[in-house]
């Protein structure tokens, strides 16, 4: 039976201007990952500093500099909505890599701040 | 199988009224762009428009209130309308037969994001936490170029008279073969 699944994954910025690069492995049952969404606990940083780089399964999904903005949703969205639709990558051998840079930008002041990334993943009910 | 690929530029923009032009290599196995987006991030501190200022009411008995703009419910909403902050002009062409095939503005953001919202006086609508999924344009743009040119006209530097830096983003999406 198919079951559909909630992932998270954080990493944490640090330094102003930095790259900071984490691989997650996902369960072996989840088969098809359906969308992605980025988050963070200080919104504004990652909306006007992040960019990020995705690969799944090895596969490059959003090249370097990809926009964290182009990967958020704000409150007024549904959250039904919420998730960049991938239209189900393969999740092979389910390792999921983000290698994430902070750039200045004029409108921001740094401080520490954590990026989540939110998966919509497919799995395999083994009952 | 087909697969749908994005390739990210950046122009560097110093001057204001610079005129930067480029070019985007494609991949050689490209079937068709399918799409353009575009952003602004702002290196220098962002230029901040000239403030609006309070509004004075005289009641009856005298007492005079002022009401700051961004608290004014009792101005019509269309006065409160304000146009997003112009940052500069893009154009990209194709050596195939389409020639001129993408024209935009580029604005920096949504400053209306608030209108009509009721929440604001509390919950302070921002870009970043009420903005709507962002999306590329879609187009078809059929051909097997493996090159498009293009130019970005500034306009915020001009219009504040500085020489502002930020960078521009062009994202061009296509379609390959697997």
């Amino acid at each position: 039976m198919i079951k559909t699944t909630k992932k998270r994954f954080d990493i944490r910025i640090t330094q102003a201007n930095s790259t900071v690069s984490d691989t997650f492995e996902l369960d072996k049952n989840i088969v098809r990952i359906l969308g992605v969404l980025l988050t963070s606990d200080k919104d504004d940083l990652l909306y006007y500093r992040g960019a990020q780089k995705i690969e799944i399964n090895k596969e490059e999904y959003f090249p370097d500099n990809y926009e964290s903005k182009l990967l958020m949703t704000g409150i007024n969205v549904s959250p039904k909505q919420r998730y960049y639709d991938l239209g189900g990558a393969t999740t092979g051998n389910g390792r999921v890599q983000i290698t994430y840079k902070d750039s200045d930008d004029g409108r921001t002041v740094f401080a520490p701040y954590r990026v989540s990334l939110y998966l919509d993943c497919e799995l395999e009910d083994m009952k | 199988m087909m697969k749908e690929s994005v390739i990210v530029t950046k122009l560097n923009i110093k001057l204001q009224g610079e005129r930067k032009h480029f070019q985007i290599k494609l991949p050689s196995d490209i079937k068709s762009i399918i799409g353009m987006e575009c952003s602004v991030r702002m290196i220098d501190a962002w230029p901040v428009p000239p403030a609006e200022l309070p509004r004075e009411i005289i009641n009856p008995d005298g007492i005079v209130i002022v009401i700051m703009p961004e608290d004014d419910s009792l101005v019509a909403i269309k006065s409160k309308f304000k146009p997003s902050q112009f940052v500069g002009e893009l154009r990209i062409q194709s050596y195939d037969l389409l020639n001129w095939f993408y024209v935009s503005d580029v604005f920096a953001n949504d400053v209306n994001l608030n209108l009509c919202d009721v929440s604001d006086v509390f919950f302070r609508v921002k870009e970043h936490s009420h903005g709507i999924p962002k999306h590329e344009e879609i187009m078809t743009i059929p051909g097997i170029t493996t090159l498009v040119q293009g130019w970005f006209l500034d306009a915020i530097g001009k219009q504040y008279n500085l020489n502002l830096r930020y960078e521009v983003s062009i994202y061009v999406w296509i379609k390959t073969e697997d």
